[in-house]
């Protein structure tokens, strides 16, 4: 879940100082704390792991280039997630422009036990994986309906299970405007979902 | 995969709803589901499904920890190349603004000396109508005496109405 309380062994300000004041190397601190989690922030938005690594690494960089631009009230991670977040947001945008078809995972990515499956005590049969992999590709199809605004706020939301309050603070926008985002993705989704059924 | 479900079965766009809530809090469950042990079954496939679906991070999740320590050295090696942290906000601003400033004062001048501005001077008089000229005296009149009202003493110099000018001898 994002963000976390920062190491409080850690004087994150101190790092930022330095850095600032031209020590490189502080730097290496955030990314070797940080950049696990950006990536997979972002692979859940884009479902491509070489963008991912990409948005992470252009996150940080940005981060960095403009850490003169940082705010002492506020955490290193939330300002580099909100980079990253608006990162993946241009490339979702992009992508719609281009008309990108974008595939899930590769097929054997299925392969892999998930949480779901190495939390539960039993094997689940066959029959239920597939139902299961079934659903999961009705909903990945369903979300590439979502517009990259929509999407950023679901996966926040429903993936990354953060607060209202915390996705509005990550994405800039007030309470009101995330709930209202969240509302028309979730209905968008039900309305694909009801075509596949049709289909 | 419900194909077998009649029409009183939840959707999978109810399951759906069931399983995310549009509004973030948990809704009521349908009373259906109490009774139907197929839907409530699907709901939970539903459930599990959205957990993998948040969970799933697909090659990135196979990563070992050489991959990411390799992924992360590339990103600061990226950052040494880019040098020093830019300039702040403030710094940049200021530039900002000392740039604008500096455009506007070479502007204003430039304006009025301009030859294709338009004045009051540049129109001939033969394109204006009778009252206008009229009115054009009539402010050239007022300026003229403002003017002389500046270095002091010019007002004296104007004709004195009929009747006013015994009054001043008499005053003087």
């Amino acid at each position: 879940m994002i963000p976390r309380q920062t190491d409080p062994g850690v004087d994150e300000a101190l790092l930022i100082r330095e850095v600032r004041a031209g020590k490189v190397e502080s730097f290496e601190y955030f990314v070797r704390k940080y950049q696990r989690r950006i990536t997979r922030l972002a692979y859940r938005l884009l479902r491509d792991a070489g963008e991912a690594d990409c948005a992470a690494q252009e996150s940080f960089l940005r981060a960095y280039q403009n850490l003169n631009d940082f705010r002492e009230g506020s955490t290193f991670e939330t300002w580099v997630t909100r980079i990253c977040i608006n990162w993946c947001k241009d490339r979702l945008k992009r992508r719609r422009l281009v008309f990108y078809f974008h595939q899930g995972p590769a097929e054997n990515d299925d392969d892999e036990p998930g949480p779901h499956d190495t939390a539960a005590g039993d094997e689940p049969s066959p029959e239920r994986r597939a139902i299961s992999r079934e659903i999961r590709e009705r909903l990945r199809q369903a979300m590439e309906s979502l517009s990259p605004r929509q999407k950023t706020v679901f996966v926040l939301k429903h993936f990354e299970e953060l607060s209202i309050p915390e996705i509005a603070d990550l994405t800039g926008l007030d309470s009101g405007t995330v709930k209202s985002h969240l509302f028309r993705a979730a209905h968008k989704i039900r309305e694909r979902l009801g075509e596949f059924r049709k289909a | 995969m419900h194909e077998a479900r009649s029409t009183t079965h939840l959707t999978d766009a109810q399951l759906f709803g069931l399983a995310i809530p549009a509004a973030g809090a948990p809704e009521a469950l349908p009373s259906h589901l109490s009774d139907c042990l197929a839907c409530s079954r699907a709901l939970q496939e539903w459930k599990g499904a959205v957990r993998e679906l948040a969970g799933e991070m697909g090659p990135i999740g196979a990563r070992t920890p050489e991959a990411w320590a390799e992924a992360e050295d590339h990103t600061m090696r990226s950052i040494r190349r880019a040098g020093s942290v830019r300039r702040g906000t403030p710094l940049r601003w200021g530039v900002g603004i000392a740039a604008s400033l500096l455009l506007i004062a070479l502007a204003v001048p430039m304006r009025r000396s301009s030859p294709g501005a338009p004045s009051g001077a540049g129109i001939a008089a033969s394109e204006l109508s009778p009252e206008d000229q009229a009115d054009d005296a009539l402010l050239r009149d007022v300026a003229r005496l403002a003017r002389a009202d500046e270095t002091g003493g010019s007002w004296d110099s104007l004709v004195p109405e009929p009747g006013t000018a015994s009054r001043e001898e008499e005053r003087l």
